[in-house]
């Protein structure tokens, strides 16, 4: 691409022909080949300042994947992930190391399982902590106000910053982590089935937290779930992937009740509905043949 | 067929806290399971549905016990036995484990070694309940792969866990369960941990082989999409205890508990639902009441017991006092 990624835009991520291959080597000795799985196959996408993308798919779908490239936590092999934020861009795949460290404090991540993303050997104050510790921002008298400011948005008290996370029960761990993930004020936040491990009515609540502190915070979120019903209630737009493709993206709403891409309609179908009169019919992946599975040619960015 | 299988009475279960105390997570459960029909036992985290349910097979271990109830097993044949009165090593409990009463759990590695075969794993199961020999074990064993729907048994049968997907290794351990032709299946979350099309496809599976073999079913989830879909008589738990039971067309059309209302009203599909709203917008009333007598939960600290109150001939709701007054 010929675009000057120095230039200002005005998407807020732009992804471009995003690749991610993993090699696995078969056969033994002179026999070895090498076969070449692709968890992220050229995806292009935009996300747009503030809103809510949805990344929804099944397991080996790449979502997890294309969050974690996105993020710089695994290395793309091939693609660019131009981020726009404080006035400049930067091809976030193509930085060096170095360069990153200082850009991690614009992007955050919030993890599925709330009892592995969580150190169970330091206080919650510590682990909130943590982020402007190592970006060394602020006084400790200033990073401790900071902890209590940022607990008391997602809804903990005072008197946890001293805890251990074995004391919390889950919704609890994931505000934890939330905290932690906001801290630092990022542009961007992405959450890799962010609330999948918790129960439905807790569910609702850390959510609703997300949304809130969206507005509040002025952030950009990518959700990447493989529960549809979670994606529709808070994305405002949707990518449905597959085999590391997107099949079809737009609008949340309209994706959802209107869906056109064939293997949207298998994953709507999927999903048992909590009324016992109503007919559950769901198609099956395998019954679609591999032209329905190509991606839609006119996927809305 | 509606006769029953399983009776459980009045079921406790406790556990002992290191320091010394009691934490009760289970108090008084009831319910039955009829041959050919599917029991939803719903609820949250803590609510104590696994634990009924591993009190069934007599997997509670310390520091958890069985503090009291009966859970009656009347099998097709032979004498029904109260499970809890069985000495812990018994040969009734062994025969009636993986024999009788099956069981699934929501993580298939729970009951796959992954350093044996899947064929090695399925023949086990066969051989411990019948006598037969190893070459008709693995015939039988390659069937019932085919009847959960994997393909190429016999490759299948030589090949380990981990060259399974879950959705794969979650029909194994259903072949598992089901080979001996068990008269009850518990299933702890069997899908919670599939995509949503492995959870369909596990779901018919399990539909179609309890019709086959008039399997009493136990499901366990948190899920009332699911509940609606497997289900023909559901009850709701919350603290060791179930506050409401029916069958499940009539739970969903007329929810009388608050915790089952608030359940429902959390699924993702309530708020875009008017049907489910309206639902949730007027509170169905109990018109045989009796007097003194609430839906709503006890204040905290209160230690009077509960009531189960049965109305419209099939329907259960659980009822607190509002005084130390009111009528039993």
């Amino acid at each position: 691409m010929s675009e000057d990624h120095n230039q200002p835009s005005d998407a807020f991520l732009r992804v471009r022909n995003l690749s991610k291959h993993f090699e696995t080597r078969i056969g033994k000795g002179w026999r070895k080949q090498i076969e070449i799985f692709k968890a992220l196959d050229n995806i292009s996408f935009d996300v747009r300042p503030g809103e809510t993308l949805g990344i929804v798919g099944e397991s080996g779908s790449g979502k997890t994947t294309a969050a974690r490239c996105i993020l710089r936590a695994i290395q793309p092999t091939h693609g660019q992930v131009i981020f726009t934020n404080r006035g400049r861009s930067v091809d976030l795949a193509s930085i060096s190391d170095r360069e990153l460290i200082p850009l991690r404090q614009e992007m955050q991540m919030i993890f599925q399982d709330p009892f592995s993303s969580l150190n169970p050997r330091m206080t919650v104050a510590e682990i909130v902590a943590e982020p402007l510790l190592i970006h060394r921002i602020g006084s400790r008298r200033e990073r401790n106000e900071r902890v209590a400011e940022m607990l008391e948005k997602v809804g903990l008290q005072p008197e946890h910053m001293n805890r251990y996370p074995h004391a919390f029960s889950g919704g609890q761990r994931q505000r934890i982590g939330i905290a932690r993930a906001l801290i630092m004020r990022p542009a961007l936040v992405v959450a890799d089935e962010a609330v999948s491990a918790l129960d439905v009515s807790v569910q609702a609540r850390v959510l609703d937290l997300l949304q809130q502190l969206q507005s509040e915070l002025k952030l950009t979120y990518i959700f990447v779930s493989h529960d549809l019903s979670i994606i529709r209630q808070i994305c405002n737009r949707v990518a449905v992937m597959h085999h590391g493709q997107i099949m079809e993206m737009g609008d949340a709403e309209e994706v959802f009740t209107n869906p056109r891409h064939a293997y949207t309609r298998v994953l709507l179908s999927a999903i048992p509905y909590p009324d016992p009169d109503r007919e559950f019919q769901p198609l099956r992946v395998s019954d679609l043949t591999p032209e329905q599975l190509e991606p839609l040619p006119d996927i809305a960015q | 067929m509606n006769d029953i299988v399983l009776n459980v009475e009045n079921l406790r279960v406790s556990f002992r806290t290191m320091l010394g105390g009691r934490m009760d997570a289970v108090r008084g459960v009831s319910f039955t399971l009829r041959r050919g029909k599917t029991l939803a036992l719903v609820g949250e985290s803590g609510s104590g549905k696994s634990v009924t349910s591993y009190s069934i097979l007599r997997l509670i271990q310390k520091p958890g016990e069985i503090t009291g109830g009966r859970i009656l097993f009347t099998p097709a044949s032979g004498q029904p036995v109260d499970i809890v009165s069985l000495p812990a090593k018994s040969e009734s409990l062994f025969k009636i484990r993986g024999g009788k009463i099956s069981m699934i759990f929501q993580e298939p590695m729970t009951a796959l070694s992954p350093v044996h075969t899947i064929g090695n794993q399925l023949c086990e199961a066969i051989r411990i309940h019948r006598d037969c020999s190893k070459h008709d074990a693995e015939e039988r064993a390659q069937e019932m792969l085919v009847k959960v729907g994997i393909k190429d048994p016999s490759k299948r049968l030589k090949q380990y866990p981990f060259e399974f997907s879950g959705g794969m290794r979650q029909r194994v351990v259903i072949a598992m369960a089901l080979v001996c032709r068990p008269e009850i299946l518990i299933a702890d979350e069997p899908t919670t941990a599939l995509d949503v099309t492995v959870q369909a496809q596990i779901l018919r599976l399990i539909k179609d082989l309890k019709s086959e073999m008039n399997t009493a079913v136990l499901f366990i989830t948190h899920d009332l999409g699911v509940v609606a879909q497997v289900a023909d008589d559901v009850a709701v738990m919350k603290q060791g205890r179930i506050v409401e039971s029916a069958p499940v067309r009539d739970l969903f059309r007329k929810p009388y508990h608050p915790y089952t209302r608030k359940l429902l009203a959390a699924t993702p599909h309530a708020r875009r639902d008017p049907q489910i709203q309206k639902l949730l917008a007027e509170q169905p009333v109990i018109h045989d009441l009796p007097v003194g007598w609430l839906v709503d939960e006890p204040k905290a600290g209160s230690d009077l017991d509960p009531l189960v109150h049965r109305f419209e001939d099939t329907r259960e709701v659980l009822l607190w006092p509002a005084s130390a007054d009111a009528t039993r």
